[in-house]
């Protein structure tokens, strides 16, 4: 008898301004919908460990999918994207995510994202407040800049593909299960050449909450932020400065870990995410 | 005072699975900067032919990663604090430096890592 895992994948096909694109996600669960972004260069896979957890699956709907031009979610037939250099931007970011939620008709998701997921979580709350029931940024910072110089190496053409994973095991804590941090480069060892430098103009130069983070309504949109004390990158101090600047947000910091909770120590995350999972279903049950 | 024995280290490294398979095709000489003590490490082809233990400054070398003594103490620890987890993590966080080639440095980082790795096992503070 064969074991399946509890997770759905499939297509579904949505248009931004004026392209379509087929999308790849995976889902699990019922109840309060999740919309579960990714990392730059990764895909959904990150979010595997949640998908199976039943303590968390009964509860809430989990829907993890691929940016387009990461993992299964190919490239839109029609543009001739190979003449154009790949950059994530802010905008198309936001509304690519708010437009998933319209697709698949869900009820006011928690948005949670992690690294340029976790940037975006703020942005949502500050942009989008009311498509969105809470937003979770798990390495959300105020700002990640000073990496200007850097980012060109991360599409090098005389690198091969143990250079940029190799990096990212620095990211993670010493603590995390060595198989689950082999595992997270694994899959950074698998994104297109430009698709981690060219998510890096949204991650590193363009998303900066600096003068705006105060304007984020926390009554509208809860805005909860988590950080890895081991995460060089979005360093703890960047997302702290970020939640210092809103009224009402919610820091914690997770000892032990680095910039992948959810793939590089699901188990030690589960602690720490939970209490914000539980928060939000009894504030949803407040207001249903 | 933090030693890591280079015959040691030598036959560690070259015995070792993972950066057998990440310093394929690699050869090149990379310095390593303990405070005011300092090694160069030579690859051939993927394989340490030898550690300098006094180089001079007729040695060359391509790049150079290097750290006061007491930050290799810190690095070394079987569990680092943060942002000693690895020498380029300490770059942007300590007082660690990397100079030099870096295209070499950038695509032999899982080799640089898995050494540093390596010493951890083998230190003696």
């Amino acid at each position: 008898m064969a074991r399946f895992a509890d997770v759905v994948g499939r297509y579904v096909y949505m248009t931004v301004d004026e392209v379509e694109y087929r999308v790849y996600y995976e889902e699990a669960g019922q109840g309060i919908p999740v919309i579960l972004q990714h990392t730059a260069g990764a895909d959904g896979r990150q979010w595997r460990h949640l998908l199976e957890d039943a303590e968390i699956t009964s509860r809430f709907r989990l829907i993890a999918h691929d940016l387009p031009y990461h993992g299964k979610s190919s490239p839109p037939v029609g543009p001739r994207w190979w003449e154009t250099e790949y950059e994530l931007t802010q905008d198309f970011f936001m509304r690519f995510v708010v437009g998933l939620s319209e697709t698949l008709e869900l009820d006011h998701p928690v948005y949670m994202g992690c690294s340029m997921g976790g940037h975006l979580a703020p942005d949502l709350a500050l942009y989008y407040p009311e498509e969105f029931r809470a937003a979770i940024g798990l390495e959300g910072a105020m700002a990640t800049h000073g990496y200007d110089r850097l980012i060109p190496w991360f599409n090098h053409p005389r690198l091969g593909n143990d250079s940029k994973p190799s990096q990212m095991y620095t990211l993670m804590a010493p603590q995390s299960p060595e198989e689950l941090k082999r595992e997270t480069t694994w899959v950074y060892s698998q994104g297109a050449p430009a698709v981690f430098k060219g998510d890096l103009y949204y991650y590193g130069i363009e998303h900066d909450l600096t003068g705006t983070a105060r304007d984020i309504d926390t009554s509208r949109c809860p805005l909860y932020i988590l950080s890895g004390e081991y995460d060089w990158s979005a360093h703890p101090e960047a997302c702290e400065a970020l939640v210092k600047e809103v009224k009402g947000a919610s820091y914690t910091l997770m000892e032990r870990m680095g910039h992948f909770p959810m793939c590089e120590n699901p188990t030690n995350f589960k602690r720490y995410i939970m209490p914000v999972l539980d928060e939000i279903e009894s504030r949803s049950s407040l207001t249903a | 005072m933090l030693k890591v024995e280079s015959l040691r280290l030598t036959k560690a490294m070259n015995e070792d699975p993972e950066f057998a398979l990440v310093a394929r095709f690699w050869s090149g000489r990379f310095r390593v900067g303990i405070g005011d003590d300092a090694r160069i490490v030579q690859i051939d082809n993927g394989r340490v032919e030898h550690i300098e233990d006094e180089p001079t400054v007729f040695d060359e070398w391509d790049f150079s990663i290097g750290g006061p003594s007491d930050g290799w103490e810190k690095m070394l620890q079987p569990e680092p604090r943060p942002f000693y987890q690895d020498i380029w993590s300490a770059v942007f966080w300590h007082d660690f430096t990397i100079e030099g080639d870096l295209e070499q440095f950038f695509a032999y980082h899982a080799a640089v890592r898995r050494t540093i790795q390596l010493m951890r096992q083998l230190v003696s503070v």
